[in-house]
C-alpha cells in the first residue's frame, strides 16, 4: 500500500510540474460535424513541432508546453476529412477548442480526402485496430450487419466457424477477451446460440481491437481486448435511425439536451411473430438442430449413436442430459431476441460531464409441446446482459482528466423442464398416476459490480500518465436441480481489487508505454502483478518498428461446454483450488505508410499459457466438488505472423490480410498429456475485404475468407471395458486429440448498397449475397460406429443466402 | 442460379437446409493397441485379469477374437515379482491365486505381448468403516447409511438380498399416497444423477464421491434382511467411473492410467452394513 501511494504521489508531482513550466496548452474536443459526436482516439497535430497526440475515448485532448506564438494545429480521423485551425498560444490563457470533422461520405465527389496514417488508438499501435463500427458494419453477412463478423476478418483474429462469432485471437478463446461496452465488461456477446453479436452497429461509435500486449489498464484477460462505444447522441438536433432486414428491426433516435448534452437511445428485435421471413427460419431451425441435438438428456442410459459408455456417468456437467430431439421428434421453436443501448451526457459544468448508459439484451427460446407421450411440457431457455454505468468525467486542470465510474454487469442463462404426466387437454387428471410432474432446471448468473476511478496526467506533449484504481464484486450463481428440490449449487462471492499505471513517454522518434498492474483476488488470495511495455519507433513518416511485451491474468473463466459458446456458457471465478490462468505475449512489426491511403501492418508474435482450463465434460458436480475438479488444467503456446495491407481512403477502400500461425495446448488429462492443436488452431488464415463506391449512390462490398480446415479427432478401433459386475462398456479407441484436418474452408459475400431519397428522408437498401459460390463448407465431421460400418458424415456450413436490408436516416 | 430464381428464394424461402450430410470415407488407419482390464479386491486373490487388443472398427467387438492368451503378465508388490498364469478355457484371462491382495500396498503390473510392454500400478484402499442402524421401517423415513475412511476414487455402494420374506403391503411401501406429485423422499446430494436418486433401484451399483447413501423405503418390495456393501476405490477406478462415458462429439476416452496401452488397472475394498426391513 505504501509503494502505491509513493507511486501515485510521484506521478502527482511529475504532473504538477508541468504547471512550473508555465507554457502554452492548448485543450479541446474533436466531434463530428454532422451531429456532434465526439471522435474517440482522433489525432491532433501540431506539424510545425512535430508533436501529436490521440484524443481520449471522449475525444478530449490537451497538448501542454507549447512555445508562444501561432501555430497551426491538426485534427484527423479515419473516415473524415482532415481539419486544420490556426491558433494563437500564450503563456496565461488556455486554448480551448472544439474541432469538427467532416465525414467523408458527405465530400467523396467534390474533394480530396486526407485521413490518418495509422489506424486511431488510443494505444501505442502494437496489435491494435482501430475504427468506427459504420466501417465494419458495412461488410456483409448473413442476415444483419454484425460488428464482431467484421473484426472476424482481421488478421490473427479467427472464427470459430461462421456459424459463430466469438472471437478467437492469437490463439485464444472467446472467453480470454475482454469485451467492454462504454468501459463495462459484457460476459455474453452473442446471440441464437453465437450465431449474431449483441451489438446493433446503429448504436455504437467506434471499436478497437488489442490483439495482444494491452496495455496495463486493461486487466483480467489473458487474449485480447474489444474496447466499444456507445453513440453520444445527436447534439445538434433531433434524429433517427431506422432499419430492418431479414433478421430483426430496430429504431435508433437521439437528440440534444439543450446546448449542454445529448441522449441516445436505441432498440432492436426480431419480429418473427410479425413477419416470418425464411432466412430467420432456416437459421433459427440449423442451430437448434445441431446445438439442442447435442445435449443429451438420458441420464445414465449412455448412449448416442456409438451406444457406449454412460451408465455410470454423469454427463455434462452435473449428470443431467437432455435430448429434446430423441424424445419429441418434431417441435416446433419459438425463439426472439432483443437489444437495447440507451446513453444520456450532460455537461454539468465546463469541466464536469456525467454520462449515464446502458444495455439490456435477451434471447428467448421456447420449445413447449402441448402434447407428447401423455404430457404437456414446457421447455424454456433464456439468456443475456443487463448492464448499466454511470460516469463522471472531470477536467481537473488543463493537464488532468479522470473518470469515476459506477458500473454493474449482469449475465444470466436459465434453462427449464417442467411436465406433467396424463393430464388431459383441460389439465385434468387422466387414467392412471395422476397429475405425476416433472421438472429439471439449471440457472447461472454472473453479477459484476463495480467502482473505478482512471486519470489522465498530460505532462507536456511528450508526456502522458495513466493511473486508476478498481473495485469489483463478483457474485456467480449456479444452479441445478430436479423439481424444487436443489441437486447441485456454488454460489461463490469474490473481490477483485486491482491498480494500473502506465505512463506514454515521446523520446525523440520512440514512443514507449511502460505500465503494471497489480491485482488481488480475494477468492484463494491471489495477488498477482503484470508488467507491460509497448514501444514505437517512428523512422519517419512513413516508416516505424514495434513491439510490446506483457504479462496477463484472469481470474473468471468462461465454461464454454461446445466449442463455440452459446447459451449454456457459464462464467465462474477461480477459487483457492483453481489457479488463475497466465499468459506472456510478445509482439513486434513493422509498420508501413507509403502514402495517405495505404498502410501496412507487419506483425509477429508469441503467447505463452499456463493454467489454462478446459472445463472437462466427464465430471460429476455436487456441493463438495471443488472447481479444480469441473476443469482440466494445462498449457500452451501460440506463435505466427500477420500481415495486413489496408487502404482507408478512396472510392476503394478495405484490406487485405494474412495470418500463418500455430497454436497447441498441452493438458495431462487430455490426449494422454501429449501436446495437441486445438480445433481452432488454422495454419493460414486469408481475408480480402473491399468497400468499392461506384458513384451515383451505387457501392458494392465484396469479401473473400480462406482458412485451413478446421483440426478434428477420428475414431480408429473399437473395444470394450467389463465390470467387476459382468457389465460392458463400449468405446471407440480415437486417433491423437485433433490431429487431422477438414478441407479448407473457403467463401466469397457480395454486398450492394443503393443510397435512397425518398421525400427527403435519406436511406439506404443494401442486398447482400452470403457464400456467392456456394462453397459447401463443413462445420464438423460426425462419425456413427454403432455398426460395423462406420458411417462419416460431413454437417455443412451455410449455402448460398441471399439477404435484403433497409435503412432510413432521419 | 437465376436471377428469378434468386427472387423466388428470398420471397420463399430456401429449398434444401444448409446443414445437410454428406457420407465421406476418411477413418484412420487400424493400430492394434494392448487393452487391461484387472480388478484388485482387498483380501482376495488375483484372478480374471484380462488381456486382449482393439479391434478394427468394420468389425464387432468379440471379446474372444481379441483376447491374448500367451502375454507374459507379472505383478511386482513389495518388490517381488509374481507371474500370472493364463486361465484355461477363458480366452485372455490370468491368474495368481498364491497372491493374496493387501490393502495400502502398491501393485505394478506389466503386460508384455507382441505390441510391446504395457504397464499400470494401484494402491489398494483401506475398507471403509460403514455402519447404519439395524432396522430400515417399511412406509417410515429414508434410511441412511454412513461410512468414514480415505480413498483418491470415490466409492461404490451395492444392495444384497439376505433372506426374504413376504412381501410388503402397498399401503405401508407408500405410506399412503407418495406418488401425489413429484418425486418424494430425500435427495442425496452426494449422487451423481440428477434424477437418479429419486427412481434408482437400491441393488445397483452406486458411484458416490461422498460418505452416506440414503435409501428410500419405497425401494423395498419385502420383508427381510438386506446388506449395504460400501466399496472403496482406487483413483484409477475412480477416474474411469467419472469419465466412462465418451462423448460422441469430443471422443475423449475414459481416462485410464496404463502406459503403453489401454484399459483398467484397479483396486476396490469393502465393507458391509446388515439391516432389517420391517
Amino acid at each position: 500500500m505504501r509503494a502505491t501511494l509513493s507511486i501515485v504521489s510521484c506521478v502527482l508531482a511529475l504532473g504538477a510540474s508541468t504547471q512550473i513550466y508555465g507554457q502554452g496548452t492548448v485543450r479541446g474536443t474533436v466531434r463530428d460535424a454532422t451531429d456532434g459526436e465526439t471522435l474517440p482516439n482522433a489525432n491532433v497535430l501540431i506539424d510545425s513541432l512535430g508533436i501529436g497526440v490521440s484524443a481520449d475515448k471522449a475525444g478530449y485532448f490537451v497538448i501542454g508546453n507549447l512555445p508562444p506564438g501561432r501555430h497551426v494545429i491538426r485534427a484527423s480521423f479515419i473516415g473524415y476529412t482532415s481539419r486544420s485551425i490556426e491558433i494563437e498560444i500564450d503563456l496565461v490563457e488556455t486554448e480551448k477548442l472544439v474541432i469538427e470533422l467532416e465525414p467523408v461520405e458527405l465530400t467523396i465527389d467534390e474533394i480530396e480526402v486526407v485521413g490518418d496514417r495509422v489506424a486511431p488508438t488510443e494505444v501505442t499501435p502494437v496489435s491494435a485496430f482501430g475504427t468506427r463500427v459504420t466501417e465494419l458494419a458495412r461488410i456483409p453477412t448473413v442476415g444483419q450487419p454484425d460488428l464482431m463478423r467484421g473484426i472476424q476478418l482481421l488478421p490473427g483474429v479467427q472464427a470459430g466457424s461462421e456459424n459463430s462469432a466469438g472471437l478467437y485471437v492469437r490463439g485464444g478463446t472467446p472467453g480470454q477477451n475482454l469485451i467492454l461496452l462504454d468501459d463495462v465488461v459484457v460476459y455474453n456477446p452473442n446471440h441464437l446460440f453465437g450465431f449474431f453479436s449483441t451489438f446493433n452497429p446503429d448504436a455504437l461509435k467506434n471499436v478497437t481491437l488489442i490483439k495482444g500486449t494491452f496495455p496495463a489498464r486493461y486487466g483480467d484477460r489473458l487474449s485480447s481486448v474489444l474496447d466499444i462505444t456507445n453513440l453520444d447522441g445527436n447534439r445538434k438536433s433531433l434524429d433517427a435511425r431506422a432499419s430492418m432486414d431479414l433478421i430483426s428491426a430496430g429504431l435508433t433516435i437521439g437528440g440534444p439536451v439543450g446546448d449542454r448534452g445529448s441522449w441516445m437511445l436505441s432498440g432492436r428485435r426480431t419480429y418473427e411473430e410479425v413477419l416470418e421471413s425464411p432466412l430467420f427460419s432456416h437459421l433459427v431451425d440449423e442451430m437448434f438442430s445441431t446445438r439442442i441435438g447435442t445435449i443429451s438428456t438420458n441420464p445414465g442410459a449412455g448412449g448416442g449413436p456409438f451406444g457406449f459408455g454412460g451408465r455410470q456417468s454423469a454427463g455434462r456437467f452435473g449428470g443431467t442430459r437432455f435430448n429434446f430431439q430423441q424424445q419429441t421428434g418434431n417441435f416446433e421453436q419459438d425463439y426472439g431476441f432483443y437489444d437495447s443501448n440507451f446513453k444520456l451526457n450532460l455537461d454539468v459544468s465546463e469541466n464536469d460531464r456525467l454520462s449515464i448508459s446502458g444495455y439490456l439484451g435477451r434471447d428467448a427460446l421456447d420449445l413447449s409441446l402441448p402434447s407428447f407421450r401423455q404430457q404437456t411440457r414446457d421447455q424454456l431457455m433464456d439468456w443475456g446482459n443487463q448492464i448499466g454505468r454511470i460516469n463522471w468525467q472531470r477536467i481537473y486542470t488543463n493537464n488532468m482528466i479522470g473518470n469515476v465510474q459506477v458500473s454493474a454487469s449482469r449475465y444470466v442463462s436459465n434453462f427449464d423442464v417442467a411436465s406433467n404426466r396424463n393430464a388431459d387437454a383441460t389439465g385434468q387428471a387422466g387414467e392412471g398416476r395422476p397429475g405425476r410432474g416433472f421438472g429439471l432446471n439449471r440457472n447461472n448468473e454472473l453479477n459484476d459490480l463495480t467502482v473505478k476511478a482512471t486519470f489522465n496526467l498530460y505532462s507536456g506533449p511528450y508526456h502522458t500518465t495513466r493511473f486508476g484504481g478498481q473495485l469489483t464484486s463478483y457474485d456467480a450463481f449456479y444452479r441445478q436441480g430436479v423439481g424444487d428440490s436443489v441437486r447441485t449449487g456454488i454460489n461463490t462471492s469474490s473481490l477483485y481489487q486491482t491498480g494500473f499505471l502506465e505512463h506514454v513517454m515521446r523520446l525523440g522518434r520512440l514512443e514507449l508505454t511502460p505500465g503494471i498492474r497489480a491485482s488481488h483476488f480475494n477468492s484463494g488470495g491471489y495477488t498477482r502483478w503484470s508488467p507491460r511495455v509497448a514501444g514505437l519507433l517512428q523512422m519517419d513518416d512513413k516508416v516505424a518498428f514495434k513491439g510490446g511485451w506483457g504479462i496477463y491474468h484472469q481470474f473468471v473463466n468462461l465454461i464454454s461446454i461446445e466449442a463455440n459458446t452459446y447459451a449454456t456458457d457459464m462464467w465462474l471465478p477461480v477459487d483457492e483450488t483453481l489457479t488463475p490462468g497466465k499468459a506472456v505475449h510478445s509482439a513486434f512489426g513493422l509498420m508501413l505508410t507509403p502514402s495517405d491511403a495505404w498502410q501496412v501492418d507487419l506483425e509477429f508474435y508469441h503467447k505463452g499459457l499456463e493454467d489454462l482450463v478446459e472445463f472437462q465434460s466427464q465430471v460429476r458436480l455436487d456441493d463438495s466438488t471443488p472447481l479444480s475438479d469441473l476443469f482440466a488444467t494445462g498449457t500452451g503456446t501460440s506463435f505466427g505472423g500477420e500481415v495486413l495491407l489496408r487502404k482507408t481512403e478512396g472510392r476503394l477502400k478495405g484490406w487485405i490480410g494474412y495470418t500463418l500461425s500455430k497454436t497447441e495446448h498441452t493438458f495431462a488429462d487430455l490426449n494422454r498429456g501429449v501436446p495437441f492443436p486445438p480445433k481452432y488452431d488454422r495454419r493460414h488464415d486469408v481475408s480480402v475485404v473491399t468497400d468499392y463506391y461506384v458513384g451515383k449512390g451505387w457501392s458494392v462490398n465484396l469479401n473473400w475468407v480462406y482458412g485451413t480446415g478446421q483440426a478434428y479427432t477420428i475414431p480408429e478401433a473399437r473395444y470394450e471395458v467389463r465390470q467387476p459386475t459382468g457389465q460392458t462398456f463400449a468405446y471407440v479407441h480415437v486417433s491423437e486429440k485433433n490431429a487431422y484436418r477438414l478441407p479448407a474452408y473457403h467463401r466469397m459475400d457480395l454486398g450492394v448498397t443503393r443510397d435512397l431519397n425518398l421525400g427527403g428522408v435519406e436511406g439506404q437498401l443494401v442486398f447482400s449475397v452470403f457464400n456467392v459460390y456456394n462453397r459447401r463448407n463443413v462445420w464438423y465431421r460426425s462419425f456413427d460406429a454403432t455398426e460395423p460400418e462406420v458411417l462419416v458424415q460431413d454437417v455443412l456450413l451455410q449455402p448460398i443466402l441471399p439477404s435484403l436490408g433497409l435503412r432510413f436516416n432521419m | 442460379m437465376t436471377i428469378s430464381r434468386l427472387i423466388l428464394c428470398l420471397i420463399f424461402g430456401f429449398g434444401s437446409g444448409a446443414c445437410s450430410t454428406a457420407p465421406t470415407e476418411s477413418l484412420g488407419e487400424f493400430n492394434e493397441t494392448v487393452l487391461i482390464e484387472g480388478f484388485l479386491q482387498a483380501g482376495t486373490n488375483v484372478s480374471g485379469l484380462f488381456v486382449g487388443t482393439t479391434m478394427p472398427l468394420s468389425s464387432e467387438y468379440d471379446r474372444d477374437a481379441s483376447a491374448v492368451s500367451d502375454a507374459d503378465v507379472a505383478i511386482t508388490v513389495d518388490g517381488v515379482t509374481h507371474s500370472l498364469a493364463a486361465v484355461p478355457d477363458e480366452p485372455g484371462a490370468y491368474h495368481q491365486p498364491d497372491l493374496v491382495v493387501q490393502p495400502g500396498k502398491t501393485y505394478h503390473l506389466s503386460v508384455t505381448t507382441g505390441l510391446g510392454t504395457a504397464t499400470a500400478q494401484t494402491t489398494v484402499p483401506f475398507p471403509p468403516q460403514a455402519s447404519g442402524a439395524p432396522v430400515l421401517y417399511a412406509g417410515g423415513d429414508p434410511y441412511r447409511v454412513t461410512w468414514e475412511g480415505e480413498t483418491n476414487g470415490g466409492y461404490v455402494t451395492s444392495r444384497q438380498v439376505v433372506e426374504l420374506l413376504e412381501r410388503i403391503p402397498p399401503e405401508s411401501q407408500f405410506g399412503g399416497g407418495r406418488f401425489g406429485g413429484g418425486f418424494g423422499g430425500a435427495i442425496d446430494t452426494t449422487g451423481f444423477g440428477a434424477l437418479r436418486d429419486s427412481i434408482a433401484r437400491a441393488d445397483q451399483w452406486r458411484f458416490l464421491q461422498g460418505q452416506s447413501q440414503t435409501l428410500n423405503p419405497i425401494q423395498f418390495s419385502y420383508y427381510g434382511t438386506y446388506a449395504l456393501l460400501v466399496y472403496a476405490l482406487d483413483e484409477n477406478y475412480g477416474d474411469f467411473l467419472i469419465s466412462s462415458q465418451q462423448d460422441e462429439a469430443a471422443l475423449d476416452e475414459p481416462r485410464f492410467h496404463v502406459e503403453g496401452g489401454i484399459g483398467l488397472f484397479a483396486s476396490m475394498a469393502a465393507d458391509s452394513v446388515l439391516f432389517r426391513v420391517e
